[in-house]
């Protein structure tokens, strides 16, 4: 392992680029066929001192990402996301926006209902990766989902107007 | 470790004795750097330092030798016990670290070569003769000094010394160093302290090779010594 070879925890990056090498070669070998899966790594580089986000596709693919989404809805989510000023943005608050993000994608009528589980990995928890406190996933998705109604009752007012 | 050394001297010593046989004890001995090696970190790098003799039994068959090699741009090892066994083990340590930094796209850390030469020390320790001192600089944690002796522990520790010479200069490294030394401190302590084990040590010799090594690279020098 790494850790054993080299006396140090491995960098996200490295972790990254050794799973992309793996999952690439599911896709050049003839008996094999392409992972039906995608991954996202978040992780602390204790060298370089700072959090990293990467992502790896079934192609093989892996980039750094600032902000990433993966899965059904990742079209709408990536472009909630640019919305977003990442620099800024806290910890706490992106929980309450990815909670909003992720119920815009979910349809009532198409989706079995959902159990809404996050994780953190912050200057807070001391960069160690921990689920976010059930209080505020709930909070979160209370918040979320009174935001989904007004904008839908927004809606409903801009179509009374132009009728 | 240290007695097959002394076998081997005490059998070169008989061979003279009885019919100066030198060169039959010779080819019976491997070389042998029975040294003195030192290294002191400070806060800026280290400074690396060691004689130049090396001996099969009581010939001396390097008296110009190069106990301080490079394992990379900024991390150095001085090599004590068996000349074979020691390049043996930093050319591996060479090898692994140049694949890793280029795997890492970063420059590696000194404790990474340190645990790389632990490593081998340590899975082949019934096979190896060999007791190193790894040190250098790395932009993360600064200068840095680990010591892997014969068994394959690994420490980091604010000095180190080895080799058959230093078991004459506890003492005086005991008490003369200090943390928070600056870097002329540093090479004071160390050109002093080889020093005075080479005068003691029949096994150490020659010139002292002094090795510095901080942020901006290495530099290189000898002293010869009366």
């Amino acid at each position: 392992s790494y850790h054993e070879a080299y006396g140090s925890r491995i960098p996200p990056s490295v972790l990254a680029a050794r799973l992309a090498d793996y999952v690439h070669y599911f896709t050049i070998h003839g008996a094999l066929r392409p992972f039906g899966a995608a991954a996202v790594v978040a992780g602390y580089d204790e060298c370089a001192q700072t959090h990293e986000l990467y992502a790896i596709e079934p192609s093989g693919h892996c980039l750094r990402y600032f902000g990433c989404a993966l899965g059904k809805g990742r079209q709408s989510a990536k472009s909630d996301i640019e919305k977003l000023d990442l620099l800024t943005l806290t910890c706490r608050d992106a929980v309450r926006h990815i909670a909003k993000m992720i119920l815009t994608v979910y349809d009532e009528s198409k989706d079995k209902p959902f159990e809404l589980e996050m994780a953190w990995l912050c200057r807070d928890t001391d960069w160690n990766f921990q689920l976010v406190p059930k209080d505020l996933v709930a909070e979160a998705r209370a918040w979320a989902q009174a935001k989904l109604d007004e904008d839908d009752d927004d809606d409903d007012d801009d179509a009374e107007m132009a009728s | 470790g240290q007695s097959r050394l002394d076998r081997g001297q005490a059998f070169a010593r008989e061979m003279l004795v009885a019919e100066s046989a030198a060169p039959r004890a010779m080819m019976r001995e491997e070389a042998t750097t029975g040294t003195t090696i030192m290294a002191v970190a400070y806060e800026g790098g280290v400074i690396m330092g060691a004689d130049s003799r090396v001996s099969t039994g009581s010939y001396v068959a390097n008296r110009v030798g190069d106990k301080v090699t490079a394992i990379h741009d900024s991390i150095y090892m001085c090599r004590s016990g068996s000349a074979a066994d020691t390049q043996a083990v930093s050319d591996y340590v060479r090898h692994y670290l140049a694949a890793h930094a280029i795997e890492c796209d970063r420059p590696p850390l000194v404790a990474t070569a340190a645990n790389l030469c632990k490593r081998i020390c340590y899975e082949n320790k019934e096979k190896l003769l060999a007791g190193v001192i790894v040190a250098g600089y790395d932009p993360y944690r600064g200068g840095q000094v680990f010591v892997v002796p014969l068994g394959g522990t690994c420490a980091e520790v604010p000095f180190a010394i080895g080799g058959s010479g230093s078991t004459y200069i506890y003492g005086h490294v005991d008490h003369v160093y200090r943390p928070g030394m600056t870097k002329d401190e540093c090479v004071d302590f160390v050109k002093t302290a080889v020093e005075r084990a080479m005068a003691r040590d029949g096994s150490s010799g020659g010139i002292i090779r002094l090795v510095a090594i901080d942020a901006t690279g290495v530099e290189r020098q000898y002293i010869t010594v009366s």
